[in-house]
């Protein structure tokens, strides 16, 4: 069987023998993918639910927009097998973002 | 859905060339902004070296546990570990994961500390049970992890 993928290197190495820290692509190796991402008030909590059934481990990032600062910081939230729970309580117009993705 | 793929790669050495793949989300075209693409060889995405979930015993007097999960890339990778906590109120652990990095005050300068790190061999997942409280308990703490190749010490 041959050994056969897609490899890019980043620029400066050769994808023949550059580690794989090195490369910004190797179908050898799962990337991390967006299974789910959204826009959410921040202001009161809520509960989103993962569109798809997928297993653990996931990994999940949310952002708090903050409309008293304009600016965005990461949140620490907490989630289980189907749903992702967002606490709110922040000012009006303020926003989570939120990526939930596995590799 | 892929809507298009354009390879383009060049040969000659007379002009700096502008070569890649990039492969756009559904009805969208590869020249549209980054937020578009599904792929863009110019920027790296994070490559997978090792993931797991598995669980974690605490018991009771111990004052702390450490995971010690090898990679021996040689250098610090970027790391994420989610896991779930000890409630002491309800003497019951949250079946709920948030990233291992929090601190849960359980009084004045007392708290459980719940923290990761990496070195050039291993990933650490650490618990520190605020003494005399959290302390007192013995559980299990279900956890996940995920090791990439991209160097977090850049």
């Amino acid at each position: 069987m041959a050994d056969f993928g897609l490899k890019i290197a980043k620029q400066g190495y050769n994808v023949l023998d550059a580690e794989p820290k090195d490369l910004v692509f190797s179908s050898s190796y799962p990337c991390l993918k967006i299974l789910q991402l959204g826009k959410v008030s921040a202001v009161s909590s809520s509960e989103i639910t993962f569109e798809d059934i997928i297993k653990f481990p996931l990994v999940i990032l949310v952002f708090l927009y903050n409309s008293a600062t304009s600016k965005y910081e990461p949140v620490e939230v907490e989630f289980d097998s189907t749903k992702l729970y967002l606490d709110g309580g922040e000012n009006t117009g303020s926003y989570y973002y939120y990526f939930i993705c596995y590799a | 859905m892929v809507e298009r793929i354009l390879v383009v790669i060049t040969t000659t050495s007379f002009v700096m060339p502008n070569f890649g793949i990039k492969i756009a989300k559904n009805n969208y075209n590869v020249e549209s902004d980054y937020e578009k693409l599904i792929m863009f060889s110019k920027h790296p995405v994070l490559k997978l070296k090792s993931s797991g979930t598995d669980t974690a015993h605490y018991t009771a007097g111990n004052t702390e546990f450490t995971v010690t999960i090898p990679h021996n890339l040689g250098y610090v990778p970027v790391c994420f570990v989610y896991g779930e906590y000890f409630d002491v109120d309800t003497e019951s652990v949250v079946e709920r994961y948030s990233r291992w990095n929090r601190w849960i005050y359980r009084g004045v300068q007392v708290a459980d500390l719940y923290y990761y790190y990496a070195d050039d061999t291993n990933l650490y997942i650490k618990f520190e049970a605020a003494e005399g409280i959290t302390d007192a308990f013995s559980f299990d703490l279900d956890y996940m992890y995920h090791i990439f190749y991209d160097e977090d010490n850049l």
